[in-house]
């Protein structure tokens, strides 16, 4: 340990182990309880019968809420390790030991590696001879999927700390600035979001997300899909540490104490704090001042709460870098805010006026491959996967002239913009269906166009679409493919007011099934409607679960109806 | 030898360190003076390896220091504010010096606590300030270094522990020939221990020379003159004069000798020469310079 190749100094080492023993040893009490000695009293228990499952659920469980554990662990860890940075004293008295940088990083990160890796390892083993005691079956794999997954949650989020407790000078920034990272890929679009979808007539992302840039929000919600996720965190993590001794290599220790050590973070927490805090902040004035109304409408004075917003956060952000209240004596500090201010304006300004044309534009039908469609409606008993795929050119067309009709009342004034972003049709008679309908374009030059509008079953653009759900063929192929050869519970609402559930059982199954398909090839069961008479609701069997499928019988099924009255 | 070459040091602007040299001869005690705010404690954390110079050198019988843990584990560096680790003892600290400088001394740990009556179990943060300068001084004397930097080594300590600690000081350059750096205010307790002296002021080295050249180069004169003949001779470079009664005190820049012959030849009724304290030595050197100089000084 002691030569002068080694990057890891034994004394240091032996000092971080000793002194945090008591942060380590409660984690170890932690994953001995949880892993093997709850695994033992669960299955201990348990029926025969069930252990499998039961030893199968528990460690997707203990996967799960280790997320959490791991998240604050790492903290504490990387924390104890690197504390010595954000005080002047200890920094300058560390720096002045016989032991290069080089040295100290990897013995800290070591320290704080084996702080959790030898209790999960510990305690992954120990669950061998408990799973092995009660028969459960691939024991090994089991364990091994525990540890892998606790290894490398844990080497993400310890990554991310150390990251975090190098870029800043002060522990308690470091600790806020760690806990900012793991929300602020969800949190910032979010709020981008919030803002942007009442401004942009149209606005559909498909469901996609930035919680990629969340560990802890994606870690949770892909913790039983395998390992995927948490090798490429865990990935992450090692680069994180990689960055995190670049850093160090240059570190500033006339720095200490500061909220942020570096020139580059700095600028990234001053803007990312000020977005964040003005764009909630002033979100939250908005619908304070305007009880709750429309962005769309109020644009201006959404720009002003906007301004207000930014402001505090830029003052906040300001006032953690330099360590006073005083931070806009400096005209520079104005000059920033102002720059922020004025781009965040003019963003959301360009987005409702459209200045880009986006929100108008209608592709041509040169230009368009394919369009998906689907609808999403209110009610929870929506039709499932309505979803068809239109190529040809005749009904391209169709398409295009529903997406042309709902532009055009846009820009002629006919339909509103509403808080949630979509349209509707204030001239709509009460009681008139409103609707959901996605467009997704695949263009021939490999562009994906993404519009969603509110339709009312009023509406020309509806009748239209109507049409394209309507096509024999395409029906008869639609619940051929998504109707199951048998269920094993079927229940029928009436959706008049009462909602009644009806007498039918699953055993009239076959013939209704028969009646669908009937009753789809005549063009009379279509894929959407929106004057439906029974909710049919199916479970069948899926492998070793169920399923559940939602059907919405229309009006003009004859057949269904007559099985179904 | 130690050797600082045209230091340069900035923060946010600011320049702290401004082109400084320095050097301290092997075997010496070098007292460092200066202002508050002068930059003794920055080039004493260049000298250290904790800072990283913009410009210029820090340099250890030529190696370089910062990031050179062979010539930093010859350093012990006592800073003006002392850390040990949270909850750690006496003990602790010796199994960490121990373990990070291959030269500790575990007997002379033994003995020198006796000297010092520490108790190595108790918890550090529980020993007065004077005990943990006492501590520091313990640990950084059984490293056996072979240069001591020391921040402000005898504040907060009592006269007897001053002296106690001091001595060992200087009886480890005695016996081992370690060279010693001391950033001070107290020029009084500085003259007695160095040999060569520094003065520091916004950054620059102001005057840097032995405590003999220093004060063979100036000379207080006390003079009584004939009636009417108080003329002093042509040459003769007076720093200061003032008069008190018919008794001139006269200090004069120049050797002994020059001045003894050169009053000798004015036949005064009376003459003697005193020798000159460090303190009156820097007054009278720098007080033209600059008046914080001579009032951290005074």
């Amino acid at each position: 340990m002691k030569s002068s190749l080694s990057f890891c100094n034994g004394t240091l080492l032996r000092k971080n182990l000793t002194r945090f023993a008591p942060l380590w040893g409660i984690y170890l009490a932690g994953v001995l309880l949880v892993g093997p000695v709850l695994l033992f009293v669960a299955l201990g228990t348990a029926g025969h019968a069930n252990r499998r499952e039961i030893a199968e659920e528990l460690l997707l469980v203990l996967r799960i809420a280790s997320i959490y554990a791991h998240l604050i662990y790492a903290l504490l860890t990387a924390g104890v390790c690197f504390k010595y940075l954000h005080k002047t004293r200890s920094a300058y008295m560390m720096h002045a030991f016989p032991v290069n940088r080089l040295t100290q990083f990897c013995t800290n990160v070591v320290s704080g590696l084996l702080f959790a890796l030898v209790p999960q390892l510990l305690s992954a083993v120990l669950c061998l001879p408990v799973l092995a005691l009660y028969g459960v079956p691939n024991a090994l794999g089991l364990a091994g999927a525990l540890l892998a997954h606790w290894v490398l949650q844990y080497l993400c989020f310890f990554g991310l700390a150390v990251f975090c407790m190098m870029l800043s000078g002060r522990t308690v920034i470091a600790a806020l600035s760690y806990l900012a990272a793991n929300i602020i890929g969800w949190a910032l679009p979010f709020m981008v979001l919030r803002i942007v979808e009442p401004l942009f007539f149209g606005l559909d992302l498909g469901g996609s997300s930035f919680t990629f840039l969340s560990p802890m929000i994606q870690l949770s919600t892909q913790a039983g899909e395998g390992l995927l996720w948490p090798a490429v965190y865990g990935a992450v993590g090692l680069v994180l540490l990689a960055l995190a001794w670049l850093h160090y290599r240059v570190r500033q220790l006339e720095r200490t104490g500061e909220a942020m050590a570096y020139g580059w973070a700095r600028v990234v927490f001053l803007l990312l704090f000020t977005l964040m805090a003005g764009l909630t902040v002033g979100w939250v004035l908005w619908m304070i001042f305007s009880m709750g109304g429309s962005i769309y409408h109020g644009v201006f004075g959404f720009c002003l709460c906007l301004c207000a917003g930014l402001f505090l956060g830029c003052f906040g952000a300001r006032m953690m870098l330099s360590r006073t209240v005083r931070v806009f004596r400096r005209g520079k500090n104005w000059l920033v805010y102002g720059a922020i201010a004025l781009a965040v304006v003019l963003c959301v300004l360009g987005v409702r006026f459209d200045v880009l044309g986006l929100q108008r534009m209608v592709p041509s039908l040169q230009s368009v491959r394919s369009v998906e469609i689907y609808t999403q409606e209110s009610s929870m008993f929506g039709p499932p996967g309505d979803q068809i795929i239109i190529e040809d050119p005749q009904e391209l067309q169709t398409v295009l002239a529903l997406h042309r009709e709902q532009t055009e009342q846009m820009a002629a004034g006919k339909i509103l913009a509403e808080p949630d972003g979509f349209a509707s049709n204030p001239f709509a008679p009460r009681g008139s269906i409103r609707y959901r309908v996605h467009l997704v374009y695949h263009l021939r030059g490999g562009l994906t166009i993404r519009r969603a509008y509110i339709l009312t079953n009023i509406q020309e653009g509806s009748k239209l679409l109507d049409g394209l759900y309507a096509v024999p063929q395409r029906c008869e192929e639609y619940y051929a493919r998504i109707l199951p050869e048998t269920v094993r519970t079927l229940e029928v609402y009436k959706t008049d007011t009462t909602y009644g559930l009806t007498g039918k059982s699953a055993s009239i199954y076959p013939e209704l099934r028969q009646a669908i398909l009937a009753d789809a090839a005549a063009g009379k069961f279509p894929i959407h409607c929106n004057a439906v008479r029974y909710n049919v609701i199916l479970q069948s069997q899926e492998g070793d679960g169920h399923s559940y499928l939602n059907l919405d019988v229309p009006s003009t099924a004859a057949q269904t109806l007559a099985l179904l009255d | 030898m130690l050797e600082v070459r045209n230091l340069t040091k900035t923060f946010d602007g600011f320049r702290a360190l401004d082109e400084l040299s320095l050097t301290v001869p092997k075997g010496a005690i070098y007292g460092l003076v200066g202002p508050n705010g002068a930059g003794k404690s920055t080039v004493i954390r260049h000298m250290t390896g904790i800072l990283r110079p913009d410009s210029g050198t820090v340099t250890i019988d030529g190696s370089p220091v910062y990031e050179n843990p062979a010539v930093k584990a010859k350093i012990a560096y006592i800073p003006d504010d002392i850390f040990y680790f949270p909850s750690s003892n006496l003990r602790d600290m010796r199994r960490f010096y121990g373990g990070l400088y291959p030269g500790f001394d575990p007997d002379l740990y033994r003995s020198l606590l006796q000297v010092f009556g520490l108790d190595e179990t108790m918890a550090l943060r529980r020993f007065s300030k004077g005990m943990q300068k006492q501590a520091a001084f313990l640990l950084s004397i059984c490293i056996r270094p072979e240069l001591l930097i020391l921040d402000e080594p005898v504040d907060g300590l009592d006269p007897v522990m001053r002296r106690q600690v001091w001595s060992l000081m200087l009886q480890d350059v005695a016996e081992r020939g370690t060279t010693v750096l001391v950033s001070s205010h107290n020029l009084r307790e500085l003259e007695d221990v160095c040999d060569h002296v520094g003065i520091m002021h916004k950054g620059k080295m102001m005057l840097e020379r032995t405590l003999a050249e220093l004060q063979d180069n100036v000379v207080k004169a006390q003079v009584v003159f004939r009636e009417g003949a108080d003329t002093l001779p042509e040459g003769l470079k007076v720093l200061h004069r003032s008069a008190s009664g018919k008794i001139h005190t006269l200090i004069i820049r120049g050797s002994q000798e020059l001045v003894n012959s050169a009053l000798a030849s004015v036949n005064p009724i009376f003459f003697d020469l005193v020798p000159l304290t460090l303190e009156e030595v820097f007054v009278y050197e720098l007080g033209g310079v600059d008046y914080e100089v001579k009032s951290v000084i005074l």
